[in-house]
């Protein structure tokens, strides 16, 4: 339209110019009023981009990824079905020993949670895991176990459970094959990390409980002891 | 054009670390609504009456509000805990400990989470959730641990005191916490 009607141009440029003007002023004016003194704290909301509420002695320690899609594949296990078994090398103990661990090393002994995470260093993930540290006994309590695990490598996982001051369960890496268990039980995302999922296998190793939850926030600890409570 | 501006202008704020300040004294807070329910003893202690499932702050029988921002999933949380614990019956046994009532909220945490972490430490300080963080996104979205001094202003309240982490010196902490109530 543009071309056809060049007469159309300097006003087009002239309504531009005038849309960044008007879009200065109200910038200018509004902004000076949101920098009073006497701020009031619901007016400034810092971005949030992750929700929680950062514990201070990780300040400055994790990375932001920022808001991410709360779901992002689609889950290939249900309750009722035998848990697709695997093998995977991890970090055990104190020591954060390496090892290899086979799901169904469990079987017939323990109940088993997986806890998938998106990463290590992210915020959520660095508040899920130290909050098991501290619910421990309501795990030992119903029998269970709980295996971590992670799309990222050995190295990375082993410095970030010394950063979290150890976690009392083995971590394991799915790093490669790139996710595989994970895509295996259909958490793993688009940009190749996994969605923060809870897989709830029973001694029999049937899967008793299965979701993956809003990558962005916690699970509820109450709805997993729940689960739990179901395995009794 | 306006309505473009004003979200424009949230996209900035909302992208801007530099603007997201932590609270200070001197801000204003509304009066927020604490959605859980009120255990006889936490009742008796903040003046509410028993078995209600919401109140909102300026319900509380107090002149000013010491609020602990806490999670089950804060290690700090966790380990200093019992140390709060002896601090909430020092501050409740004191002259001022009728003038200041002391409260926790557990960010993001759900009633279960709130009621293990509690259990767990013996905590004799009220405790209320948060699941849904919608008290400490109203709070700033501050690490935990923090601690507010409230004061009523108009229709909601005044920040007069803030520190986030964990206090090092419990006898400076209790004047700078009373002063700021201005309740010394």
């Amino acid at each position: 339209m543009l071309r056809k009607f060049p007469v159309f141009l300097p006003l087009a440029r002239m309504l531009s110019l005038a849309l960044l003007l008007t879009l200065a002023l109200h910038f200018t004016v509004q902004h000076a009023e949101a920098a009073q003194p006497a701020q009031n704290i619901m007016a400034a909301q810092p971005a949030q981009s992750a929700h929680v509420a950062q514990s201070v002695d990780l300040k400055d320690m994790v990375f932001d990824p920022g808001p991410l899609k709360p779901v992002d594949s689609t889950l290939k296990v249900r309750p009722g079905q035998q848990a697709p078994d695997f093998a995977l090398p991890g970090l055990l103990g104190e020591n954060l020993g390496r090892q290899t661990l086979r799901l169904s090393d469990y079987r017939g002994k323990k109940n088993v949670m997986l806890s998938f995470i998106p990463a290590a260093f992210t915020p959520v993930c660095s508040d899920q895991w130290p909050g098991y540290n501290h619910a421990r006994e309501l795990f030992d309590a119903r029998d269970t176990v709980i295996l971590g695990l992670s799309v990222d490598n050995l190295p990375s996982l082993y410095a970030w459970v010394r950063e979290m001051k150890g976690v009392w369960f083995p971590v394991l890496t799915d790093f490669w094959p790139h996710g595989e268990v994970a895509k295996t039980y259909g958490v793993l995302r688009t940009n190749g990390t996994s969605e923060r999922a809870i897989v709830i296998i029973d001694k029999k190793g049937v899967v008793r409980f299965a979701q993956a939850f809003n990558v962005n926030t916690r699970p509820d600890l109450g709805l997993i002891m729940q689960e739990l409570d179901k395995l009794k | 054009m306006k309505r473009f501006a004003a979200a424009l202008l949230a996209l900035v704020l909302l992208a801007t670390p530099a603007l997201a300040a932590k609270p200070k004294a001197g801000d204003t807070l509304p009066d927020l609504e604490i959605k859980d329910v009120l255990k006889p003893a936490d009742a008796a202690y903040l003046g509410l009456p028993a078995g209600g499932k919401s109140f909102r702050l300026s319900q509380i029988k107090a002149e000013a509000l010491l609020v602990n921002v806490f999670s089950m999933y804060c290690p700090r949380c966790q380990t200093d805990a019992p140390v709060l614990n002896a601090f909430f019956e020092r501050l409740k046994a004191s002259p001022q400990g009728q003038r200041i009532k002391f409260l926790g909220i557990g960010a993001g945490n759900s009633p279960y989470e709130v009621n293990f972490f509690r259990s767990k430490s013996a905590s004799p300080i009220p405790m209320f959730q948060d699941a849904d963080y919608a008290l400490h996104k109203a709070l700033s979205n501050v690490g935990t641990p923090s601690f507010f001094v409230l004061k009523p202003a108009g229709k909601g309240f005044r920040v007069t005191f803030f520190l986030e982490g964990f206090y090092e010196n419990e006898d400076a902490f209790l004047k700078e916490i009373l002063d700021a109530a201005g309740i010394q």
